[in-house]
């Protein structure tokens, strides 16, 4: 993974200075709130309902044991003991001091982290598959690039007052497992004809109250052009995005008003002025940020493990494991384990620092010091020997951390909602809480199959409901929260934002909702095979609308 | 019936204008201002706590009292004074894999009419 140089170094810890500075003078009045909050916010602390909230960024989702076990001792030290991971692979924590946060962003300079940009109308942490590097279907490794846009937007003087925050994700396989199409800019690694490696630009893409699906703008970007492109929409999105409407103020509103092709040629043409100049990307220089993304020295081993199949045949809750959280590596012999922050009536996402050191440990040991995190809030060991996984399974199970339901019913999505959020207008963990209960972890949510449920607590869509499967959105109607329903959305590289079910539900009736929407599927699903989505897009709502309502 | 609340410079918890005005951090200690013309001007006394740097963003709280004492009529604001409504401490861990789910142990969990 990325090392900081010296210049990174120094970098973080002038920005942790200044910061402390700037905290200080909060707190003896020199500033005021108004002037203090736009500069909290770029160091990504909130107010929240009950204290202020500390987003700490993980770029591209990748840590090191050592970085994990520094961010249990601050959840320790400085927070109640956990720490909340969240759809843009970041951390969260919930219980926050002002004051404690220079100290905190000394000892996350430390490991070589940071708080910078992840709030703020600037660029935020750069996303990636969670599979990176690892996975057998990818194309190439998304995360150089990553890097790469991470440090060219890091304090970028041109692009810190954008009209509001910008959001960047890369995704390196065929299947779309970063949710580029509802990104601000979703850039999708391909290969031309001649073998070299470029990519499909996305720009536009969204969630929050006006959901749009990023306009394709480039089929093939030369990989040495991708700084000088991002360059250029960030560019024309700086001049032309609207300022006088936070409502209206993203990119995907400017494609959205002025025409997707109106813009297209604005950046085509900001991009052919400036193209050739310092923003090119020479290929010893994106070599160079790919070898700190080497490949972990992994001996071929052979692609069955015999201490597999004799444990999966007589083990029945391992042989589910490794059927569900266990996904084929690049390399034969090895697999890559998801460990679930979903356990059954959890709150999706969190993570006690001890269970932070149990994965730290287990990344130190069974996975090269690699661990990741995933926009749908879990865990992941990268590159573990197939013959390590009982193992590995039973240091889970010890820890509560072998739920066997990735990608299941159980494996919801959701923001922290109205128990914690001042933007909130419902609760959403506690909905999480009951769903994953009513379905638990047993032969049924196997039976279900693939069902992706995506829980947002108000309009802006931080639960990512509008790309479930199922998604739920809380809202308040007359002092009463409220669940609307939607079906049918997908973040993946088919996506498609959820439609509108019908009439909402309360607090009392939400989770029997879901249990007809859940039977319907089961009922008009054309084989076991053909999962929540597929069925969906086949039938349509009217089904579902009917085991809701009693009527098409 | 109102109460003043806002959220502490220092640590952002939720703390409640009492009689004396200081700010305490449970609701039962805050002045209760039974008309909202007093309990608006002493929200523009609560402003000059902010400009002093003790607290943010002060605001009106409507409340009633009812058996167990002061209650928001909200249920942001129960949240607010309470804390959130679910067990989010970390407990000890627990080997769930192979069993079905249980009936969780949420603290108090509201429905919609949670009034």
């Amino acid at each position: 993974m990325y090392r900081y140089d010296e210049f990174d170094k120094s970098f973080v810890a002038a920005r942790a200075a200044q910061f402390r500075d700037q905290v200080a003078r909060r707190l003896k009045g020199e500033l005021d709130e108004e002037q203090f909050r736009p500069l909290r916010l770029m160091n990504g602390v909130y107010l929240q309902l009950h204290a202020y909230m500390l987003r700490i960024a993980i770029p591209y989702g990748t840590l090191s044991p050592r970085q994990l076990r520094k961010l249990a001792s601050i959840a320790r030290r400085y927070d109640k003991g956990y720490g909340h991971f969240t759809t843009r692979q970041n951390i969260q924590f919930n219980w926050i001091a002002l004051a404690d946060v220079p100290d905190i962003l000394n000892e996350l300079a430390e490991v070589e982290m940071h708080s910078i940009q992840t709030s703020g109308n600037c660029i935020r942490n750069v996303t990636a598959d969670h599979f990176a590097g690892a996975a057998a279907d990818e194309i190439e490794d998304p995360r150089p690039y990553a890097e790469i846009l991470r440090q060219w937007s890091s304090l970028h003087p041109e692009f810190s007052f954008l009209p509001r925050k910008f959001k960047i994700a890369v995704n390196g396989a065929a299947k779309d497992r970063a949710a580029i199409r509802v990104h601000d800019i979703g850039y999708q690694i391909v290969k031309n004809e001649e073998g070299e490696t470029g990519f499909e630009v996305y720009v536009g893409g969204g969630l929050g109250r006006t959901p749009l699906i990023g306009h394709k703008v480039r089929d093939f970007l030369p990989k040495s052009d991708l700084l000088a492109y991002t360059s250029a929409i960030l560019r024309v999105y700086n001049l032309e995005g609207r300022r006088d409407n936070k409502f209206k103020a993203r990119i995907k509103i400017l494609l959205h008003e002025k025409g997707a092709e109106a813009i297209r040629a604005k950046v085509e043409e900001e991009f052919a002025k400036h193209r050739d100049e310092a923003l090119s990307l020479p290929d010893q220089e994106i070599g160079r940020i790919r070898a700190y993304f080497a490949p972990p020295p992994l001996p071929v081993h052979s692609l069955a493990s015999a201490s597999v199949e004799k444990r999966k045949a007589a083990d029945p809750a391992f042989a589910r494991f490794i059927e569900q959280n266990v996904v084929a590596h690049k390399v034969p012999g090895y697999g890559i384990v998801t460990v679930s922050l979903k356990p059954i009536g959890g709150i999706p996402g969190d993570a006690s620092a001890q269970v932070m050191e149990a994965v730290a440990s287990l990344g130190e040991r069974f996975s090269h010091n690699e661990i990741r995190v995933s926009h749908e809030q879990n865990l992941l060991l990268p590159h573990v020997a197939l013959d390590d996984l009982p193992e590995v399974f039973d240091h889970l199970s010890a820890h509560g951390l072998a739920a066997a339901n990735r990608g299941l019913v159980t494996d919801i999505i959701s923001c922290p909602g109205l128990d914690y959020c001042s933007l909130a207008t419902a609760r959403s963990i506690p909905v999480a809480q009951r769903i994953s209960e009513r379905f638990g972890d047993g032969a049924r949510a196997q039976e279900i199959g693939e069902l992706k449920i995506k829980i947002s607590g108000c309009i802006n869509a931080c639960g990512h409901h509008h790309v479930g499967h199922i998604g739920i959105l809380g809202l308040e109607k007359s002092g009463q929260e409220a669940y609307q329903i939607t079906l049918g959305g997908s973040g993946d590289e088919t996506c498609s934002l959820g439609t509108l079910a019908g009439p909402g539900f309360t607090s009392e009736t939400v989770i029997d909702a879901i249990e007809k929407i859940v039977d319907a599927y089961l009922k008009l699903r054309a084989s076991p095979d053909e999962d929540f989505l597929a069925a969906y897009r086949r039938v349509g709502l009217g089904p579902f609308k009917e085991a809701l309502y009693g009527r098409a | 019936m109102y109460v003043i609340s806002a959220n502490r410079l220092s640590d952002g918890a939720v703390v409640y204008l009492g009689p004396r005005g200081s700010w305490a951090k449970s609701l039962a200690a805050g002045k209760v201002f039974p008309a909202k013309a007093e309990a608006d001007a002493a929200l523009a006394g609560a402003q000059a706590d902010a400009s002093r740097n003790l607290i943010v963003e002060p605001c009106l709280v409507e409340v009633r009292m009812d058996a167990a004492g002061l209650r928001p009529l909200t249920l942001r604001e129960w949240i607010r004074a309470q804390g959130p409504t679910i067990d989010f401490l970390p407990g000890p861990a627990k080997a769930r894999h192979g069993q079905h789910g249980h009936e969780s142990s949420q603290r108090e969990l509201r429905t919609g009419s949670y009034a």
